[in-house]
């Protein structure tokens, strides 16, 4: 046998022991990632415990519970949350999650666009090896249950919509109901307006003119996400360019909403306070650079008037058609500030947290047939 | 080469009832393409365009933008000869027709852009 040199067996020694830390260190950083794991799942089992809830069908997923009112409008703080707490959950730390809808009993359209939008987002960027990233259960409330099926929700969700098995037997003409979202991404004319013909139907009637007018204002918001929203890095994985669309339909009160999501920057980022102040000096708005301050000022821009190349007037569209109906609103979240335009007046307020992105909601209700004026646009 | 005196160019008949965003690059059917594809040949062929904006589904202001102001900003004419050999007609809704000449109004021509 040949016997090895004192320095090579010291090499040899040396060799064995680094391996051996190398080993340890392993070993360590699994069982801390282990460890890690049985923390969440037993936060998570807790969480659902105290709810009284099912536990998910796989244990690493975080049960994300969806508060009783999901609104934008009467329960702003618990619904971004909830949403927030999604997209922290598996886009930033890449764990899949579970939403909870037993305690769900009403859902305003704005939110669960938000929602739709976001498990969208969830299910195209990120993978997992056990299924869809985000999964969920049935609501409890019949309404909806209805509702979210309406909105083509559950096919995201990876469960079956029942529509075969449980029909929607209720009078569709004594209650509201959801236009299925559509996601896409630039500007598409046909897609526009017979969108326009669909949310219309079941609200009212319309001259030719005014829907010309609802379909270019359309289309301009659209533009608009395509051409400001994504241009700057949000922090998180964004499919750019993209936007979400999906309508409501009030037929009683002959009222119609369209909803346009965007997960981009947000109107203050692509804005900019800069723009803004130059902008607010023109118009002579209120000059303080909040959130809410900057929605208002992008909804009044026009080109000639602000120097801002390659803005529509779609807002001002919406703001002008409004004006035309019996009642109606305009509300433009975006980031942490809210916009609203009524036909008496304008509302700005800034929320504690950022939606993160922007939603355009645009209601109008009208009686009779809707008809806007050939000149409301003179230069 | 003869050009015509005059020359008749309807949107929804020559290009599209469902006119689109400003860019080629946003979607089908584009403020720009419409310039380059029709506005830009038929001032090649005649002296004097009528451009006929009824029949569409309703334009988005972007459109007329591009396609009109383009025709400054991008095709490099002036202001005085857009106003001299394009003439809009647009019954249905005269607001479409105050849009095109702010467009052209507030296009900054090529050398000043």
């Amino acid at each position: 046998m040949r016997r090895q040199s004192p320095n090579k067996k010291a090499k040899y020694i040396r060799l064995v022991a680094k391996r051996e830390r190398r080993r340890l260190r392993r070993l360590r950083s699994r069982q801390a990632r282990q460890a890690e794991a049985a923390a969440q799942i037993s936060a998570n089992l807790h969480v659902i415990a105290a709810h009284d809830l099912h536990p998910p069908s796989q244990r690493e997923r975080v049960p994300i519970i969806l508060p009783e009112v999901l609104s934008l409008r009467r329960n702003f703080a618990e619904t971004v949350t909830a949403v927030d707490t999604l997209r922290k959950s598996v886009l930033i730390d890449g764990r899949p999650a579970t939403l909870y809808f037993d305690e769900v009993r009403s859902i305003g359209p704005g939110a669960t666009l938000m929602l739709t939008g976001e498990i969208y987002r969830c299910r195209y960027l990120r993978a997992w090896r056990q299924g869809f990233m985000v999964n969920g259960n049935y609501p409890s409330a019949p309404d909806v249950f209805f509702q979210l099926r309406e909105m083509g929700f559950y096919g995201l969700i990876g469960v079956d919509d029942m529509a075969e098995i449980l029909p929607d037997d209720r009078d569709r003409t004594g209650r509201p109901y959801f236009i299925p979202f559509r996601t896409n991404r630039g500007v598409d004319g046909e897609f526009a307006s017979k969108f326009c013909d669909m949310v219309v139907a079941g609200a009212f009637d319309m001259g030719k003119r005014a829907k010309r007018r609802m379909v270019g204002a359309l289309k301009e918001a659209m533009a608009n996400t395509d051409e400001h929203a994504y241009l700057d890095p949000t922090g998180l994985p964004v499919m750019k360019r993209r936007w979400w669309l999906s309508g409501y339909v009030e037929p009683q009160a002959h009222e119609m909403m369209i909803m346009l999501l965007d997960q981009g920057i947000g109107i203050p980022a692509s804005l900019g306070i800069t723009r803004f102040q130059r902008i607010a000096a023109v118009l002579g708005l209120a000059a303080t650079p909040t959130d809410g301050n900057i929605i208002a000022a992008a909804t009044e821009l026009h080109r000639s008037s602000t120097g801002a190349p390659g803005r529509g007037k779609g807002f001002r569209d919406m703001k002008s058609f409004i004006d035309e109906c019996d009642d109606g609103e305009l509300r433009v979240l975006s980031d942490r500030g809210t916009f609203r335009y009524m036909k008496d007046g304008q509302m700005v307020s800034d929320e504690a947290s950022s939606i993160g992105g922007t939603l355009i909601e645009w209601r109008v209700r009208h009686g009779e047939t809707v008809e806007v004026s050939a000149d409301d646009d003179e230069a | 080469m003869t050009t015509k005196r005059e020359m008749r160019i309807s949107v929804a008949r020559d290009f599209t009832p469902y006119p689109g965003p400003r860019y080629i690059k946003q979607g089908p059917n584009s403020g720009e393409r419409f310039r380059k594809k029709v506005l830009v040949p038929a001032l090649e062929k005649a002296e004097s365009i009528v451009v006929d904006l009824d029949g569409t589904t309703g334009f988005g202001s972007s459109f007329l933008d591009e396609a009109f102001g383009g025709l400054i900003s991008v095709e490099g004419m002036s202001r005085a000869e857009v106003e001299k050999r394009i003439r809009i007609k647009s019954d249905q809704d005269a607001t479409y027709h105050n849009m095109v000449w702010e467009a052209v109004r507030e296009a900054k021509t090529l050398a000043t852009a």
